[in-house]
């Protein structure tokens, strides 16, 4: 299976980031979810695979 | 063009940013080279049922596999899979030349795509209006290959681009009355967020879909300008899902179906009616049209200065096509509903002023071509056009002539004198003497140095003159 991990075209990070807030209601557990692993990231709790590594 | 060059395969050269899909024209045919990850996303596409019926709705162009190929330039950027042929479009049209009707429909459209296509597990990798042609006044979807497999939990990658090229434009000439037309001329990649951001005021975000849309899109593209951090694997860990995107597409298709442009003040809206030609002169000038289109049965017409489209219409009556242009784009939003009512598909109505064709824009210039480029008229239509170009546009009268002469192009041009009110009223507004080329004589003796000149007609009010011209061989 063929599974490139970019567009061609620049999606642009916070264009992607802003779709947690145009998603309506749903959207929120994402929002929440998303900031609850960066609080545990920051504490350095959790497990590994949740840690980002950069791209 | 000669017959051999016209034969002769060549790059589309507006089709190089998807590198996984090449665009060729060749003898008229209208090819697409595939990649192999460019094969494997058609072959989803033309399996899946919505395929039959996006095309069959007229919404998404005609597109077969290709046989007996011609020899094709290698132009991908890895092995060809596979090539398509594609429905030839009549004429090609840019975002810059629609009115605010025609690039929110063109919006509407791909919204309608990206939503179907996601129900059918499939996605569309950009979002641009170049994607998007006219056929007459009804939008169709031209890139097949900007279709590709649904990668769940991965955001709309085109969002950023829709907001840039349909959105934004979109919202500054429903909100601001700012026309979209010089902004997406001057940038092919249309309206960065932060840059719409500067243009709304506070009163501007209390509007629907201003606060994320504009404001909190640009904050967070500002701070996250400079990030490593791979936000596509967080919100898909987070739990990012198509149910967000479709939330999305439904609420902007909500915006935008109901925005409208209501202009401050339009330069010519009225003119067929505030206008001081007489019925007989308006009547002379139809039936001098229908003439001159039943003799010379032209394949494409172009009407330059079309108004409210009248003889636009009588043309296409016995022509394959015909391109409706003017500088009004008031009139032609209006010429454009009024088409799309009556079901005509054979008249395209374009904004444009004539004083300032589209030229070339993008890479080397080639991106997006020059109006002529894109199909030369066999009849060109230029009624009370010409004072408006010479005397407003400042164009000298013989440079408007070799414009036309040099797309062998027969012409229908009217000729209003110094005398007529109109004319009158232009020279107004300049110096005495500025424009002593504006004479009957001079332009008689233009248009017969560079056009065979069948015959004229004065007007009964004997301030305008018709002519049908001929290109020489």
């Amino acid at each position: 299976m063929i599974q490139p991990s970019l567009a061609y075209i620049d999606a642009g990070t916070g264009s992607l980031l802003i779709q947690m807030l145009t998603g309506g209601v749903a959207a929120a557990a994402v929002v929440l979810k998303m900031y609850w692993r960066r609080i545990r990231r920051f504490l350095h709790i959790g497990k590994p695979e949740e840690t980002d590594s950069p791209s | 063009m000669t017959e051999q060059e016209a034969k002769t395969p060549r790059i589309e050269p507006g089709s190089f940013r998807d590198p996984d899909s090449r665009v060729f024209i060749s003898d008229g045919r209208v090819l697409r080279l595939l990649s192999e990850l460019g094969l494997a996303d058609w072959q989803k596409l033309s399996s899946s049922p919505l395929f039959a019926e996006l095309v069959a709705e007229g919404k998404l162009v005609g597109t077969k596999e290709a046989s007996d190929l011609p020899d094709l330039p290698d132009a991908l950027h890895g092995a060809v899979a596979a090539a398509l042929e594609h429905d030839v479009i009549p004429f090609v049209s840019y975002p810059y030349e629609w009115t605010f009707s025609m690039l929110r429909d063109a919006a509407l459209l791909q919204l309608e795509l990206v939503e179907r296509a996601i129900k059918a597990g499939m996605m569309l990798k950009d979002s641009t209006p170049y994607n998007v042609q006219f056929v007459g006044a009804r939008p169709v979807f031209i890139d097949v290959g900007s279709f590709e497999e649904l990668r769940e939990g991965e955001p709309w990658a085109g969002y950023r681009q829709f907001c840039m090229l349909f959105l934004y434009p979109l919202l500054l000439a429903a909100w601001k009355d700012i026309p979209f037309q010089p902004w997406l001329r001057g940038s092919i990649a249309g309206i960065p967020p932060q840059e719409c951001r500067k243009l709304l005021s506070r009163r501007d975000l209390l509007r629907r879909g201003a606060l994320t849309h504009v404001a909190l899109h640009a904050r967070l593209e500002q701070r996250y300008e400079e990030t490593d951090t791979d936000v596509k694997k967080e919100l898909k860990t987070s739990g990012f899902n198509k149910e967000l995107i479709l939330a999305n597409i439904r609420r902007l298709r909500k915006l935008i179906a109901k925005l409208e442009w209501k202009p401050g003040g339009s330069e010519w809206s009225g003119y067929e009616l505030t206008t001081t030609y007489s019925d007989d002169d308006a009547k002379r000038k139809a039936e001098f049209v229908t003439e001159v289109v039943r003799s010379d049965k032209p394949g494409l017409v172009w009407d330059l200065g079309c108004n409210e489209g009248h003889h636009a219409r009588i043309a296409a009556e016995t022509a394959d096509y015909v391109v409706a242009v003017d500088t009004d784009t008031l009139v032609v939003d209006r010429l454009y509903s009024a088409l799309g009512k009556e079901g005509q598909s054979k008249i395209l109505p374009l904004t444009m002023d004539l004083a300032d064709p589209s030229p070339g824009l993008g890479w080397r210039g080639l991106e997006r071509k020059p109006l002529p480029d894109r199909g030369s008229p066999d009849l060109a239509l230029c009624l009370a056009l010409i004072h408006h170009v010479s005397i407003s546009g400042n164009v000298p009268v013989a440079e408007f002539l070799d414009w036309l002469q040099g797309m062998k192009t027969a012409l229908v041009i009217e000729f209003p004198t110094p005398e007529d009110p109109m004319v009158r009223r232009l020279l107004k507004r300049k110096r005495v003497g500025d424009h002593p080329d504006y004479n009957r004589g001079w332009f008689e003796q233009c248009l017969e140095q560079r056009f065979d000149v069948v015959r004229s007609e004065v007007l009964s009010s004997g301030e305008r003159v018709l002519y049908h011209a001929r290109p020489r061989a």
